[in-house]
């Protein structure tokens, strides 16, 4: 029996299998697309991971979740939304469409109102930019060249659907 | 006292403010408003209570209530450009009266009731009309200021009433208007003008000829004006909604979320019971990788060491016997070479490139966990580099991990970073 796999399977299972996200625009994004019944029922049944495939990503579900990252992540988002907000951006189109310095990012975290927060998931002694570099990696954020500015990625648009289902949450026990 | 049109305007000129007060008052309340709370605004704007009924600008009601009059409510609503929404049927009721009397007059024979008819349409038009443009000034005048959030109220609540507004007024007002939608006043409408256009040149009657051009010219302009509004509608008004929407859910949560992370530090609330978004566990599958070979070798020790006798590893005939070893001579080419490269930004890296290419050359391209190993080894002779090269090395590890594809296993390694510490 011979065992075929679609083009660029290494880097497709090693990837996601890095917690990464496949973006519309990588090279391999395509096959993946294309091929995403073989793909979902290969991570299914060789690893009980769910494959999620969307139009504009695609991403590797577990049930056992980095707690600590998905913390991180989702504790420095909401406090930048907060803080966009005040300063009276729309911030879904901000994340969405704008570019961050790195600094300015450190500085708003710092004197946020929500700054003991930030202190709580503890990234004093790595620093935001170690963190920053995993998002990069896991192609949530894309750093530029010189590391000191990032735009958000497509992914993001799960912390939006996050925040949404908090709320509607909110929204269905006050009406309890 | 004398009543009259203009002691009315007079007071109502007069008391302006007190009006408008009154009307705000009473709006939130569906125009329906305590005696107590008429009397504190009467007292706070030096107005007697007793005028205000006597100009029937209050009525009396039940329960020490007063209400508004339609009338006034009506044209104090004109006046301060401030209208109050009932609910959508009260805009649906209009396009079920129009059809009607579109109906009864396309089968009517009767010259007297054709321009009744023709009449009605014309003033439930008008009032249709107005009522949609209104409508439609009034939502985008409300969601702008829920926008801007005057009135301070919290996100939660921001979401709730852009919702609210969304499913009760905006689309049903859309859905109205839409041209395609078959029930809709559009295509009513159309009905009308199109009937209207040929009765103004068939009917046979001179003047009410005159009241279908009326009505065609009538039906026309308020298509314009219904058009108009959906315009609005959905460039401005629904989008507007729906980013309100949007931007007070994702902000709920995200305050919601930092709320909840401050109670689980307070041990008010289990880590457990935090949500989270399902990221993926990015450490790897607990692998466990042998040799290929690893199975077959233990077995052949194994079976020896249980001989009496002693024996001599031979390599089989078919084995070419690999000559390679981290003598003094490979040891100090390595050290040599890993000074040259300073600074190294990814040490494993470069032990697996430099193997790489020393065994291109030498046309044999097996690099496996021995040979790597022996030149990782490097990384601990700090005090051999200081003797040999007089120089010390500082050595960095990052918490990024590295994969190393040997012949034999899959490394994952951290980042080292080296560099000349002093000279």
């Amino acid at each position: 029996m011979t065992f075929e796999t679609p083009k660029n399977h290494y880097e497709i299972v090693n990837d996601l299998l890095k917690g990464k996200f496949i973006l519309w625009n990588e090279v391999y994004f395509d096959t993946l697309m294309k091929e995403q019944d073989f793909y979902k029922a290969f991570f299914k049944e060789s690893f009980d991971y769910e494959l999620v495939v969307r139009k504009e990503f695609a991403y590797l579900l577990s049930k056992n979740t980095s707690e600590e990252f998905s913390k991180r992540f989702t504790v420095i988002l909401s406090i930048l939304c907060y803080e966009w907000n005040l300063q009276g951006r729309d911030i879904k189109d901000r994340i969405e469409n704008g570019s961050f310095s790195v600094f300015e990012i450190q500085t708003l975290l710092e004197n946020s109102t929500y700054s003991d927060i930030f202190k709580l998931i503890k990234l004093k002694e790595e620093g935001i930019e170690k963190f920053l570099k995993e998002l990069d990696q896991r192609n949530i954020i894309k750093l530029d060249n010189s590391k000191e500015t990032f735009e958000f990625t497509k992914a993001v648009s799960l912390f939006f659907e996050f925040a949404k289902e908090i709320a509607e949450s909110k929204l269905a026990s006050t009406k309890q | 006292m004398n009543i009259n049109g203009k002691s009315i305007l007079g007071f109502l000129h007069r008391n302006y403010d007190f009006v408008y007060r009154l009307f705000s008052i009473a709006k939130q309340t569906n125009f329906f408003i305590k005696e107590e709370t008429l009397k504190d605004v009467c007292r706070e704007f030096e107005v007697p209570f007793d005028t205000l009924k006597e100009y029937r600008i209050v009525r009396e009601q039940r329960n020490n209530e007063y209400n508004l009059p339609s009338v006034y409510v009506q044209f104090l609503s004109h006046l301060f450009n401030d209208f109050f929404m009932p609910l959508h049927e009260s805009v649906d009721k209009y396009r079920v009266s129009i059809a009607n009397y579109y109906t009864q007059l396309i089968q009517e024979k009767e010259h007297n009731k054709v321009n009744d008819l023709i009449n009605s349409l014309i003033s439930e038009i008008e009032e249709f009309s107005e009522i949609i443009d209104n409508r439609t000034q009034q939502l985008l005048k409300e969601t702008r200021e829920l926008k801007s959030n005057l009135s301070q109220i919290d996100y939660l609540e921001k979401v709730r009433k852009a919702s609210y507004w969304i499913d009760n007024y905006i689309i049903p007002l859309n859905d109205i208007l839409e041209r395609e939608n078959p029930h809709s006043i559009y295509q009513e409408l159309t009905r009308i003008s199109d009937f209207a256009s040929r009765q103004q040149y068939e009917y046979s009657r001179f003047e009410i000829r005159n009241q279908f051009t009326t009505l065609y010219l009538y039906s026309k302009s308020i298509i314009e004006i219904a058009l108009k509004n959906q315009a609005i509608i959905q460039k401005e008004l629904l989008p507007l909604a729906e980013r309100i929407k949007s931007e007070s859910q994702i902000l709920t949560g995200a305050i919601a979320y930092l709320e909840d992370i401050r109670k689980v530090a307070l041990g008010l609330k289990k880590a457990e019971e935090l949500p989270q978004i399902a990221f993926f566990e990015s450490t790897r599958l607990n692998h466990t990788l042998y040799s290929e070979s690893f199975g077959q070798d233990a077995k052949f020790l194994l079976e020896r060491l249980q001989e009496d006798e002693s024996f001599v590893l031979q390599p089989t005939e078919d084995e070419s016997f690999d000559t390679w070893f981290f003598d003094l001579e490979t040891k100090n080419y390595y050290k040599k070479k890993l000074i040259q490269d300073l600074p190294i930004d990814n040490f494993f890296q470069w032990c697996y490139t430099s193997l790489q290419a020393e065994f291109q050359e030498m046309k044999c391209k097996n690099i496996n966990t021995e040979k790597f190993f022996a030149v990782s080894s490097l990384l601990f002779l700090d005090k051999e580099f200081e003797k040999d090269f007089q120089i010390r090395l500082d050595t960095v590890f990052e918490p990024e991990k590295v994969e190393i594809r040997l012949e034999d296993l899959i490394l994952e390694v951290p980042k080292i970073h080296i560099k000349i510490l002093t000279k």
